[in-house]
């Protein structure tokens, strides 16, 4: 089944392109990964798909449907610099707006909600936490209630852009099991993630993308080098690690 | 009697603007009813050369449809061209102001205008003018203050957890269908409404007082949204009964004093914080820990 398919997705900034083209259509039920250069426009990509931002051309539709029908199937962690840091909010507070979507003007959170955020504050191992402020956890802690209020959601699709960016080993670990937790309940999860090295060990599929689409397949098919060229230029080393890795994987598959 | 009708406009005044300051200061737009307060006079004498009179209504038509055009003008430049909110306030501020100042002076020899008096009310003043309404009869002042409130509170009872979100995060807000920029625009909305009408009530001073004082005191004092909300009532209603003591004892204007102790209150928390601050840092260095742990804290 296709969760999401993009077809000539073209988005400008004022005179600036940011994304050109894109047509892929990505598999429901997998951990799929966006990867690019700096600018590449993979912020640009998960936006769009949530509805943020206009495109000038072309259609992304999610389950077969305008973004705008299926706000509720979706769960959207931006990046972490959107946020007021200093804002009066404790952790759990933070956790529950992901049950806001379905409240209606005026409704308050009822008992179902809060079991909810409390489950997913469990599941990001900040159960601990929940009374205190953003501003006193450390990075790491913080992208962690991020991704909790994500859980909270319940959605089928999970957009999630850079997760894995500057934090902690621990957290890491914390942000991948849930990953693989999600996919194992069959939801699509879509992640934008720069190390080449966990997606060919961890990911189902991958999207390339450097301002028009680069390849967007299985991991062992579309990372090869000639791709990986294709996004990024010459840096090899960092190419030949993958392969590397690839390799291992392959290895595995074949041996059980 | 006169006092106590006093006292209470200045109360439900009070509360309305402690409310929607507390939103103004969590989106760092506190100065908007000082801003506002300001954009309203070429509107006022605007209204005064088209009618050639002073009543009442057309100075209050002209005043807001000033301030929405100044509300309008805000949202343009935060939403459209992303100014920086107080940048956008103080350029909106500074045009509007000048331009009542240019078409005061442009028309001075026509304009027998004294703005202050005509648009700027007096707390004084409020018990002067009795209307019945359903048979009960208060100050026009109180009636128009009730009103106030009731569309504060209601506002921020039903929007509470949008006013929130969009504050906190807007863009996750948007991605769950919340538009920051029309909630932004509804708290924007209400204020310009709430400072004309309580211009005309009770002056600038003290409107921008109370909209600014009880809100950043309360900020500083909480932790929590909601106790925001209720301690900034507090300080809403401290700032009127000190203010009501502080005039009776030393005689002065009640609207004067109790801007002052809307005011002084936060100054006083800011400098008390700053003492307990300074030895309580040297204790814990490392209160919000660094790094990471799976070793949680015990609690
Ligand atoms: N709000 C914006 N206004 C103008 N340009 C933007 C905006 N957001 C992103 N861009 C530009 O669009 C391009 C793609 O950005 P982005 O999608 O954030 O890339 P990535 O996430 O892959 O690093 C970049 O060149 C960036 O400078
Ligand atoms: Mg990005």
């Amino acid at each position: 089944m296709i969760a999401i398919e993009c077809r000539d997705v073209t988005v400008q900034y004022g005179h600036r392109v940011a994304l050109w083209g894109v047509t892929c259509q990505l598999p429901a039920g997998r951990l799929i990964a966006i990867v690019g250069p700096n600018g590449a426009g993979k912020s640009t990509l998960l936006r769009a798909m949530v509805g943020l931002v206009r495109l000038s051309r072309g259609e992304i539709r999610l389950f077969g449907q305008a973004p705008e029908k299926v706000r509720r199937r979706v769960s959207y962690m931006p990046q972490r610099e959107t946020v007021d840091w200093d804002f009066p909010l404790t952790v759990f507070d933070v956790v529950l707006m992901g049950c806001y979507g379905e409240l209606r003007l005026g409704a308050r959170p009822r008992r179902e909600h809060y079991e909810r955020a409390q489950r997913a504050l469990e599941l990001v191992g900040m159960e601990h936490h929940a009374q205190r402020l953003l501003s006193e956890l450390s990075g790491g802690q913080q992208q962690r209630v991020f991704l909790a209020r994500a859980l909270a959601q319940q959605a089928e699709l999970y957009l999630m852009d850079e997760p894995l960016a500057g934090v902690d080993a621990a957290t890491e670990q914390v942000v991948l099991h849930v990953l693989e937790e999600l996919r194992r309940q069959g939801k699509t999860v879509v992640v934008v993630h720069h190390d080449l090295s966990t997606i060919a060990e961890r990911f189902d599929w991958v999207v390339l993308l450097n301002l028009r689409l680069v390849a967007c397949g299985a991991v062992p098919e579309v990372l090869t080098m000639a791709n990986l060229h294709g996004a990024y230029g010459g840096r090899l080393q960092m190419l030949s690690d993958v392969a590397q890795v690839l390799e291992q994987r392959r290895q595995r598959l074949r041996h059980g | 009697m006169d006092v106590v009708w006093t006292l209470a406009t200045a109360v439900t005044l009070a509360l309305a603007c402690a409310l929607l300051g507390s939103f103004l200061a969590l989106r760092r737009t506190l100065l908007l009813g000082d801003a506002l307060s300001h954009a309203v006079l070429p509107g006022v004498v605007l209204a005064f050369l088209w009618s050639g009179s002073r009543e009442l209504l057309p100075m209050l038509l002209g005043a807001g449809a000033a301030a929405l055009m100044a509300t309008l003008l805000l949202e343009l430049l935060q939403w459209r061209f992303r100014v920086h909110p107080d940048a956008a306030l103080g350029a909106v501020l500074a045009t509007f102001f000048a331009a009542g100042i240019f078409l005061l002076s442009r028309f001075a020899g026509q304009v027998d205008l004294d703005a202050e008096c005509v648009l700027y009310g007096e707390l004084a003043y409020v018990p002067l003018e009795l209307v019945s309404v359903m048979g009960v009869e208060a100050p026009r002042g109180l009636w128009t203050s009730a009103v106030l409130l009731a569309g504060v509170g209601l506002f921020v009872w039903l929007a509470y957890k949008e006013l929130a979100l969009v504050s906190f995060d807007p863009t996750f807000a948007a991605s769950i269908g919340r538009s920051p920029r029309r909630w932004s625009l509804a708290l924007m909305g209400l204020t310009a409404a709430v400072t004309v009408v309580a211009l005309e009530l009770v002056g600038a001073i003290l409107v921008v007082a109370l909209l600014v004082g009880p809100a950043a005191g309360a900020r500083l004092l909480t932790r929590r949204l909601p106790q925001m909300l209720l301690v900034s009532a507090l300080l809403a209603l401290s700032s009127v009964g000190v203010g009501y003591g502080l005039a009776w004892a030393f005689d002065g204007a009640l609207a004067g004093w109790i801007a002052v102790v809307a005011g002084g209150h936060v100054v006083v928390l800011v400098l008390l914080r700053r003492l307990r601050k300074a030895p309580a840092s040297a204790q814990e260095p490392f209160a919000a820990e660094q790094g990471d742990d799976h070793a949680q804290q015990p609690r």
